[in-house]
């Protein structure tokens, strides 16, 4: 039993094809729902996502009908018995996800240096943990680095530090 | 004769120590912007624009063009050596580029990326100087119906690149052409699928979910080398250079791609990205090894990054002679010219030969210097890969965000970033290919407006979309890029067959 979980290889075409017939069927709902043009032919700007969800739900049909459901399924039931490894990669991409959303948060209250810094913290405290004084002077120098570097070399303006000015 | 007379008196205008310098400097700033994820030669050539106002219109040009070859050199640096391509154009390098720097030939993968870019670049300049006019005539033949069909052709060609997913690769290209649906739609004002999300209404900008897809998906795919201890990349490095047999592999696909590369970025919009991924569509289906492709086959860099060059050079043509912008970054460069006073068109060659000459000249000058200091630069570069990944993936993410930023001057962007990061991880996973996806957002908008007015031209009518020898010849290349993969497979999946009944037997 241990030997067929570890060699099993989830195979998810099937379910796939359902969710991009799904998507395409959302999404010519969606089109349907817009607003027509006032000017020339009113149904001109849907004519092309028309097209294009019409054209993803036959190729999730497809796809469907190609694939094996029930290796689909039972992909789906195993995903229960995800080993730690799997489990852990899950947390850090999460982790990453919900870093860069509160980054996008921060950014333009707290500025570029500060933000940054804190994010780069966060994110070299997931991966290279335990090496705090390598993460801070990694994360100070980037901050202020690229700070510098868009700010003086490229010209690009970036939030700026409150009370600061930097 | 007079096209030589006027080389040479371009020549005597690049070769000035002035503009020397001009196109050195702006090389290396481009190839440092050009590797900076998200800041590709349109954005690069945006930002360092200031630097050119208190000049000349023709150091000004000059020193651009050093800027736009240097960002498609740097951006193919960033390919290679950590999965992420500068802009679109640079994409392909990913390919192939990049599972050689992982299985320790990034020597070879920087050193051939170099010389094809230099040998596509100056074939291009060649090309540039005597078919710039008959090429800009062809160009000009290809009204919205055929200038559709091309993208239909480039967009099936690239998803009927994905070997025995093909189905895959035409979602893939579907998800990416209603990515391009999003946003206020030029012809008529409406708004599609922006959800009350004012930064939308300006559409999503493709760099975001090339930037999404390779850095993102790339960090979230490398997490699992990052837990079992996994030590892909070389830490050390030899001589940046290509052996023999290397050179033997990429001369042909390297000379057969730059006219192609030349062509396509010769025509309005189409662009480095579909040269290089056309490039590297044909270099594919014409090896005796289409199974390494993908895995690190060397001429599958090579044509793509000869491709892209020559197209950069290529998409000059209709911004020069014609006033139209063959690419984003010929768009910005015209923008510039202007601001200072110069109206890009068939007047220009004749009424400012200083300007057009000059520059055609410093492409040949151009390319060399890029070339020369690429290769020595690429040993320092290279080393990149030496910083331990568990520092480096925190940088490319870092690095991620700021290049998001200066896309758009908007934190929204970096929801979509993470949105793209986690849609690339996943197409990964399912083993969904994410090339026509990318393709597709970039080409979508343009495809559409060519959609509708050739519509709107012929009155509803679709007849037009057969109306012309190039737009059937163009059709026929659209079914062949779809038939052919397949026939191909039948007929080489067969003396297998026989192999196996005969062992069954």
């Amino acid at each position: 039993m241990t030997t067929k979980k570890q060699t099993f290889k989830p195979d998810y075409n099937a379910l796939m094809g359902f969710v991009v017939a799904a998507f395409g069927l959302v999404y010519l709902i969606m089109t349907s729902m817009m607003k027509r043009s006032a000017l020339g032919d009113p149904l001109a700007p849907l004519y092309f996502p028309i097209a294009l969800g019409s054209l993803l739900v036959v190729f999730g049909v497809i796809q469907v009908m190609r694939s094996d459901i029930k290796k689909s399924i039972e992909s789906l039931k195993n995903l229960k018995h995800m080993n730690v490894q799997d489990q852990k990669i899950n947390g850090m991409i999460g982790y990453t996800c919900v870093s860069g959303i509160v980054y996008a948060l921060i950014f333009e209250h707290a500025g570029f240096v500060i933000s940054t810094l804190l994010f780069m913290l966060s994110m070299l405290s997931l991966t290279n943990k335990k090496q705090h004084k390598t993460n801070v002077i990694v994360s100070v120098v980037f901050s202020l680095g690229i700070y510098l570097l868009f700010t003086r070399a490229l010209g690009i303006p970036l939030p700026k530090m409150p009370f600061v000015g930097f | 004769m007079d096209i030589l007379a006027n080389l040479l008196h371009g020549f005597s205008i690049a070769l000035q120590p002035y503009h020397l310098l001009l196109v050195t400097v702006g090389g290396i700033l481009g190839t440092i912007v050009g590797m900076l994820p998200g800041l590709g030669p349109a954005t690069g050539v945006a930002v360092l624009l200031p630097i050119t106002f208190t000049m000349g219109p023709t150091a000004a040009l000059i020193t651009m063009t050093g800027i736009y070859y240097g960002a498609m050199f740097g951006g193919s640096r960033s390919s290679i050596l950590i999965n992420t391509p500068g802009d679109g154009a640079a994409l392909a390098a990913t390919f192939d580029g990049y599972p050689m720097a992982m299985k320790g030939k990034a020597e070879s993968a920087l050193a051939i990326s170099a010389i094809a870019s230099f040998i596509g670049g100056l074939i291009a300049a060649i090309f540039m100087v005597v078919l710039a006019t008959p090429v800009s005539k062809f160009a000009l033949k290809f009204g919205p119906a055929e200038y559709f069909l091309l993208m239909v052709a480039a967009l099936s060609m690239t998803a009927s690149m994905s070997k025995g997913k093909m189905l895959k690769g035409f979602m893939s290209m579907v998800f990416g052409l209603m990515i391009a649906t999003v946003g206020i739609d030029s012809m008529s004002g409406i708004k599609r699928f922006t959800f009350g999300v004012l930064e939308l209404q300006t559409g999503i900008d493709f760099l975001i979910v090339i930037i999404g897809i390779y850095a993102l998906g790339e960090v979230f795919k490398s997490f699992k080398a990052l837990l079992s201890g996994q030590k892909k990349a070389q830490t050390e490095f030899g001589r940046i250079w290509v052996s023999k047999d290397e050179w033997k592999r990429s001369k042909w696909p390297i000379l057969r791609s730059a006219p192609l590369g030349f062509i396509i970025g010769a025509l309005p919009g189409a662009g480095g990205t579909m040269a290089s991924l056309m490039a590297y569509n044909n270099e594919k289906q014409m090896s005796k090894y289409p199974e390494e492709f993908g895995e690190g086959a060397i001429e599958g860099l090579a044509a793509p990054e000869s491709a892209n060059n020559a197209a950069s050079v290529g998409a000059l043509i209709p911004m020069l002679t014609l006033g139209i912008p063959g690419s984003g970054t010929t768009a910005v460069m015209m923008g510039a010219l202007l601001m200072l006073g110069i109206q890009p068109g068939p007047l220009l060659f004749t009424q400012h030969p200083d300007i057009a000459w000059g520059l055609i000249a410093s492409m040949f000058i151009g390319n060399l210097i890029l070339a020369v200091v690429n290769i020595p630069l690429a040993g320092i570069l290279v080393r990149v890969l030496a910083i331990p990944a568990k520092i480096l993936y925190p940088i490319v993410l870092g690095l991620s965000f700021v290049g998001a930023y200066a896309i758009s001057n908007s934190p929204v962007e970096f929801y979509l970033l993470v949105l793209f990061g986690l849609l690339g991880y996943i197409m990964k996973n399912v083993d969904i290919p994410t090339a026509p996806m990318i393709l597709a957002c970039i080409v979508g908008g343009t495809m559409e407006q060519s959609f509708r007015q050739a519509i709107r031209l012929s009155d509803g009518s679709l007849g037009i979309f057969v109306g012309s020898g190039l737009a059937i010849s163009l059709i026929a290349l659209t079914v062949g890029s779809v038939v052919f993969p397949s026939i191909k497979a039948r007929f080489t999946k067969k003396p297998e067959t026989v192999v196996a009944l005969k062992k069954e037997a």
